[in-house]
């Protein structure tokens, strides 16, 4: 695993909150793995505060973590993967978190890809407990929210998607 | 970020016809909900839902083929998942037990994208 920092992976770091509230990382429930890590740096530096969720064996999956109070799911593509692996991906995490973050930097998938893959998760109704989905990748950061992948769905083609860089 | 297993299976009946054979081959009781449209199952280490999957075929993964997924999530303990007990050996002992019934063709996979196993042979997924 590299030790990349997400603003050497190329993510920017935008914060939504005020600048002078710092992010915060809160491990005390559970030490996430590698690949979570990677995603809650990203979040940490836009100024979110992310506290990792602890399992409840046997009672069904829960989201990875709460970002400032929201259930988020995050995701990982491994290298190779296409627009369909992220379209899985998001059907998979559709019901585990109200956002799902997928993290696909490593996977090699270009934007285009990704944004193909969204479009055919949203063609595959229903959206379950998404709210909103967010796609890094090298290079770029797609974003949608709920009412954005219902008119992804409605759309003619799942083979273009929208996104905000 | 939570993996998980799937075992895919291609048969021809309906999904509650389909729960109790496999809960006959494997000595497993599957209980539905209400609606009929997902069964859980559990042994001692794990749980496993089965339904009818809505996901696509990927590269080298035909998962339209297969009508119907058993699926677990692993669990985590402390960034370390738990990949060779829980819910991989329940998935791996229903994947042997529909093997050497030979009547399913089934497909086990690792996180959606890693082929771990598969009954018989497999038609190519179309290119994505």
């Amino acid at each position: 695993m590299s030790g990349a920092s997400p603003a050497d992976r190329g993510h920017r770091c935008t914060p939504p909150h005020a600048p002078t509230r710092p992010g915060r990382f809160d491990e005390s429930a559970r030490r996430v793995s590698w690949e979570e890590l990677t995603v809650a740096q990203v979040l940490v530096c836009e100024g979110h505060l992310v506290r990792a969720l602890s399992e409840r064996p046997r009672r069904g999956p829960i989201a990875d973590f709460e970002v400032c109070g929201v259930p988020t799911e995050v995701k990982t593509l491994d290298p190779g993967a296409s627009a369909r692996t992220l379209a899985n991906a998001l059907l998979r995490g559709r019901d585990q978190g109200d956002v799902v973050i997928v993290d696909a930097s490593r996977s090699g998938l270009p934007r285009w890809s990704a944004g193909r893959g969204v479009a055919l998760f949203a063609a595959r109704q229903p959206l379950g407990r998404v709210e909103a989905v967010r796609v890094l990748g090298a290079g770029f950061d797609l974003r949608y929210d709920r009412g954005q992948l219902a008119r992804l769905a409605t759309a003619r083609s799942p083979e273009l998607g929208v996104g905000i860089a | 970020m939570t993996r998980c297993i799937d075992l895919f299976i291609d048969a021809p009946m309906p999904l509650g016809e389909l729960a109790e054979a496999l809960g006959r081959l494997c000595g497993l009781t599957f209980v539905g909900d209400v609606a009929g449209e997902r069964w859980t199952v559990q042994d001692a280490a794990a749980s496993a839902e089965l339904i009818v999957h809505h996901l696509h075929d990927d590269r080298h993964l035909a998962l339209e083929t297969y009508p119907f997924d058993l699926f677990a999530h692993i669990e985590r303990i402390d960034g370390v998942e738990r990949a060779d007990r829980g819910a991989t050996e329940l998935l791996r002992s229903v994947f042997a037990a529909v093997r050497a019934d030979g009547r399913f063709r089934a497909l086990l996979v690792f996180d959606l994208q890693h082929v771990l196993d598969r009954t018989g042979s497999e038609p190519a997924a179309e290119p994505s």
